[in-house]
């Protein structure tokens, strides 16, 4: 009688430990899968994003005052990266510059703040897309939020993304 | 005797599995709870967006969906009509890049960063913001030309605070 209570125990135990083996394994599953998806689509940094590329710079390319959206920076920087705005700046160089004047007044990165950096590409192609411009400042990790914006190039389109890391 | 050691096996495999599914349940809940928090915040982020659209505010020149006239804006400011014609505690403009902190008026203007549209002064807590663009005619030695720079319109009222 003895024996049949502790077999009739040591079943449920089996039962016990192969139920939480199989629950384990599959929250790994999940949570590996919601890892992957690091990057977040994000609407504020889609709208930021867009504004940033709709702002007027202080560069004119052509003549004054005939300034050029920032959007229009990058397509140009894209297609002559030697263009110069009529001060005589190189207007990529100039187009980097105001690009992190704009994240530093937009974004509030700084020691023990919850975004710890951010990463923006600009980048052409159809399939493997190639960066022509690069800016990035903190430290990144492997969590992120970010958009992209897509203007039309000379052959290709332009896909500039932004990244705020946490 | 046989069938009661069966029953008390069974209860007992039934409330184990009752736990772990409350287990498995709890945890996929605390992550819907984010998620429904996240949306409440987009959601409040498109409705303050969607003021730069209205008739008072809207820029048009060129197609423009998130531009806003500040020269329109800066004359709502000082006309009484429209005081209580939006449902809002707090509405305000602010112009990000090139960065300028003063209050505009129609003494400072356009050296100014920031337009307080409605400022009821009460306990609104956090306002919603969203990224615009404040557009104006600018001048210079060559004649007017539209301008745009990056900002932030903040609202806080029934109905955009999530």
């Amino acid at each position: 009688m003895n024996r049949r209570g502790q077999e009739e125990i040591v079943g449920f135990v089996i039962v016990v430990v192969l139920v939480a083996v199989i629950f384990l394994i599959f929250l790994g599953i999940s949570v590996r899968q919601e890892n992957k998806s690091a990057v977040k689509e994000n609407k504020e940094i889609r709208q930021f994003l867009s504004s940033v590329m709709g702002h007027t710079s202080t560069c004119a390319l052509n003549f004054e005052p005939n300034y050029v959206s920032m959007g229009g920076l990058v397509k140009e920087c894209y297609e002559h990266n030697d263009a110069k705005c009529i001060s005589g700046e190189n207007a990529c160089e100039f187009l980097k510059k105001t690009l992190k004047e704009m994240f530093k007044a937009s974004w509030n990165i700084v020691n023990g703040s919850s975004t710890k950096g951010y990463i923006f590409k600009a980048e052409y192609g159809k399939n493997n897309l190639k960066a022509f411009i690069e800016i990035s400042e903190g430290k990144c990790g492997n969590r992120f939020s970010g958009a992209e914006y897509l203007l039309p190039g000379f052959s290709e389109q332009i896909v500039s993304e932004f990244k705020l890391c946490y | 005797m046989k069938i009661q050691q069966m029953a008390f096996v069974l209860i007992a495999l039934m409330i184990f599995f009752a736990m772990v599914g409350l287990f498995y349940f709890s945890i996929r809940t605390s992550s819907l709870k984010e998620d429904a928090r996240s949306l409440r915040e987009e959601e409040a982020t498109e409705m303050v967006r969607k003021i730069a659209s209205f008739p008072e505010f809207r820029w048009d020149i060129g197609s423009c969906d998130n531009c806003i006239d500040f020269d329109k804006a800066l004359l709502l400011k000082n006309r009484k009509v429209y005081e209580g014609f939006w449902a809002l505690d707090y509405l305000a403009l602010e112009i990000i890049y090139p960065e300028k902190t003063e209050e505009c008026s129609i003494s400072n203007y356009p050296d100014c960063g920031k337009l307080t549209l409605i400022n009821k002064g009460d306990n609104y807590g956090i306002p919603s913001s969203a990224f615009v663009l404040m557009c104006r005619q600018a001048s210079s030695g060559n004649g007017i030309y539209p301008k745009c720079m990056i900002g932030k319109i903040y609202a806080a009222g029934k109905g955009v605070n999530s």
